[in-house]
């Protein structure tokens, strides 16, 4: 919302009060102690400094103009200390955001483009470590991380190392670049798992089209004959500023979600030994048909 | 009873997550709750050991794994987003499909009843959780994590070790016409191999100003650290506050020092007292490290540890003194802006972990910032950090 460059820290963030928008100005207001990484059009004054104590944050925040007991505020999170301490009427707008970040502008599918070269060169590392023999787990991950590193990436979105069963490793690389996240998955030595999931997942790729519904992605995935991945692989999830919705899986899960042009999908499966995942954009109506942002080879070094 | 010896050595994973467990059973008992309904990843990770990959914010929220305690349940019950991650000793009728509570808090709703602790809701649960008593689960987490077991601190200095071992190849890198990302990647690359699980936070070799009037503005004054890193060339002179963080079984490191930039790198006299005064407050504070003791105790002691006219020997936006665990930056908080009657509530009792990281500026000359960890014994403390201060010392 901000456009802040924030400091990149793995895992949940407990919830706290980052950003105000006043909806009659416009103006937004930030959690933040410095300037660095704010863009220009946050004035000094619209910044309010971190507090360890949650009344005196919870104030900072009341000082903002519109912030009153009387306000519909909508937050996206919350937590049962912040509820009891700040003012007015608080309502989901959790909805309201994802609404805003489905479809992806121009400048967005370039970042999240450009993060998935950097995944890719991540993974180029990983599979040229993988000639030699006998590398441990933290070995693969590291090769990965250093190289997107030399690229001036230094966060990636997941370990690059999903499993490895015998000689078989599943590589699920991604990276948050410029606040936004690409990536794909590929597995070495899955042998002839690999053409299976190529033509399964090609089915869904195709079916990515404006209208489509979650349960027209999963029928693609199944009409070849593949089993449904478990319920903690989603078929298919948003991407953008991380992992958004729509989340499309087994049980139904997303079933009525309706693509339209904008949308950016992470679609991944497995078929035996293989999980492989890829990005694709969703275009316009057309011959065209949506856009893979993913392009490593599936062939030649992956077997 | 805690002893030096007893944080050195390979943790008992499973012992530690029964002992968690134990300590979280007694809190919901004390707080008369009926159950914990956790969702941060941190608290969710304290309660049943489930491993969860790190990944980014962004990705967290949404594979996201819960955990349910219920009172006097001998186990958790776990919805978990990495099947693979879930402990063995798990009953398979305590291990459930992900719940998606970004999108569909309906499922949730219906699991708890009763007076329960909640750590955070997310918007849709905000809308859709009623019926419950529900109260914040800092009340539970804050007090079962403040103090730790053997294993924890055995964790902690694992956590720490890995780090330290990559900095000594990472180090010598830091050298004119070096990209700061290519730290980074040395880094990473380096904890991983070693056997890290996971980076908890983006590294920072933030290059210091001499002034804090030539760095970023700030709505307090004092100097703006850490920023989000930016990848630089690093150039001769540059002086580096380094502060990294890596994982190992689901504890923080917490690796704090400053760096030099230079052939060889050689501090002026100056920086050579902003290190010596450094040292002086820190060796003041673990004088006063003991049971007993209260974080008023300990920033009384940093403060007396300089000569008149210094100001405060920390970042007005932090702490003297910070805890670490399975967060980076953990209770006990101590110098905080809650306040002193705040820091003289704090008791220190074994277990609990300090890393102590006070800053020491001359405006004009830049400024030290180190941060050295201990663990509170039963007769003092025991040192988790062991890193050297080149080339300061």
């Amino acid at each position: 919302m901000t456009g802040t460059r924030g400091l990149w820290t793995a895992g949940t963030r407990p919830f706290g009060p980052g950003a105000v928008v006043e909806r009659a100005s416009g103006d937004v207001h930030l959690l933040s102690v410095w300037d660095e990484g704010v863009p220009a059009d946050i004035p000094h004054s619209h910044l309010y400094g971190l507090s360890w104590n949650p009344a005196t944050l919870a104030a900072r925040v009341a000082a903002v103009p519109g912030v009153t007991p009387e306000a519909v505020i909508g937050v996206d999170a919350m937590s049962p200390l912040w509820a009891s301490l700040l003012p007015g009427r608080l309502v989901d707008a959790s909805g309201l955001m994802w609404a805003a970040r489905r479809i992806k502008s121009d400048e967005e599918v370039v970042r999240i483009r450009e993060a998935c070269a950097i995944a890719e060169a991540g993974l180029s590392a990983v599979v040229e470590r993988t000639r030699r023999p006998g590398l441990s787990r933290g070995e693969l991950m590291g090769a990965f991380d250093e190289r997107i590193a030399a690229l001036g990436v230094t966060t990636p979105s997941r370990d690059v190392v999903r499993a490895e069963v015998g000689d078989v490793v599943q590589l699920d690389a991604g990276v948050v670049r410029d606040g936004y996240e690409g990536g794909l998955g590929r597995t070495l030595g899955a042998h002839g798992d690999g053409s299976r999931w190529q033509v399964a997942m090609s089915r869904v790729v195709d079916a990515c089209r404006p209208r489509a519904t979650g349960a027209d992605l999963v029928a693609a995935w199944t009409s070849m004959g593949e089993a449904l991945p478990p319920p903690s692989l989603p078929l298919a999830h948003g991407l953008g500023r991380g992992v958004e919705p729509p989340v499309i899986g087994a049980s139904g899960l997303g079933g009525g979600e309706v693509l339209e042009p904008g949308i950016v999908l992470a679609v991944q499966g497995q078929v035996g030994s293989y999980f492989g995942r890829e990005t694709v954009l969703i275009g316009p109506d057309g011959p065209d048909g949506p856009e893979l942002l993913t392009r490593f080879p599936h062939s030649g070094v992956i077997s | 009873m805690l002893r030096a010896d007893d944080t050195i050595g390979p943790p008992d994973l499973a012992r530690m997550r029964r002992e968690r467990y134990g300590r979280l059973q007694d809190q919901l008992a004390a707080q008369g709750l009926d159950a914990l309904l956790l969702l941060g990843g941190s608290n969710v990770e304290y309660a049943t050991g489930a491993r969860v990959p790190a990944c980014d914010a962004g990705r967290a929220a949404m594979f996201r794994t819960v955990a349910l305690v219920r009172a006097n349940d001998p186990f958790p019950h776990l919805f978990a987003a990495y099947p693979e991650g879930v402990p063995e000793e798990l009953p398979a009728d305590h291990v459930h499909p992900p719940l998606w509570p970004e999108i569909d808090a309906g499922p949730i709703g219906k699991l708890i009843r009763g007076r329960v602790g909640l750590d955070e809701y997310t918007g849709a649960m905000w809308a859709a959780v009623s019926g419950v008593e529900v109260v914040d689960a800092s009340t539970v987490m804050g007090r079962v994590k403040i103090t730790k077991t053997v294993d924890e601190l055995r964790c902690i200095r694992m956590a720490q070790h890995l780090n330290e071992l990559a900095m000594t190849d990472v180090q010598p890198m830091a050298r004119p016409g070096v990209r700061s990302a290519e730290l980074t990647g040395r880094l990473l690359r380096r904890v991983l191999e070693l056997g890290a699980t996971g980076n908890a936070i983006d590294p920072i070799w933030q290059v210091m100003p001499a002034r804090i009037g030539e760095g970023p503005w700030t709505v307090h004054g004092d100097v703006a650290f850490p920023t989000a890193p930016r990848d630089r060339i690093l150039r001769d002179g540059d002086i580096i506050w380094v502060d990294t963080g890596v994982l190992y079984n689901g504890y923080a490191s917490d690796f704090g020092r400053t760096w030099l930039v230079g052939l060889p790198p050689k501090p002026t006299s100056r920086q050579a007292d902003q290190f010596a005064r450094w040292r002086a407050v820190v060796d003041a504070v673990l004088a006063v490290v003991k049971p007993g003791a209260t974080g008023g105790d300990l920033t009384r002691a940093a403060i007396a540890a300089l000569p008149g006219g210094h100001r405060k020997p920390w970042l007005d936006h932090f702490y003297l003194i910070h805890g670490v665990g399975t967060d980076s930056a953990e209770m006990p908080l101590i110098g905080t802006d809650i306040g002193p009657a705040f820091d003289d509530s704090i008791v220190l009792a074994p277990g609990m972990v300090l890393v102590i990281e006070p800053v020491i500026w001359d405006d004009g000359d830049g400024g030290y910032r180190s941060e050295d960890i201990v663990a509170v014994t039963d007769d003092g403390w025991v040192a988790l950090s062991d890193y050297s201060y080149e080339p300061f010392a």
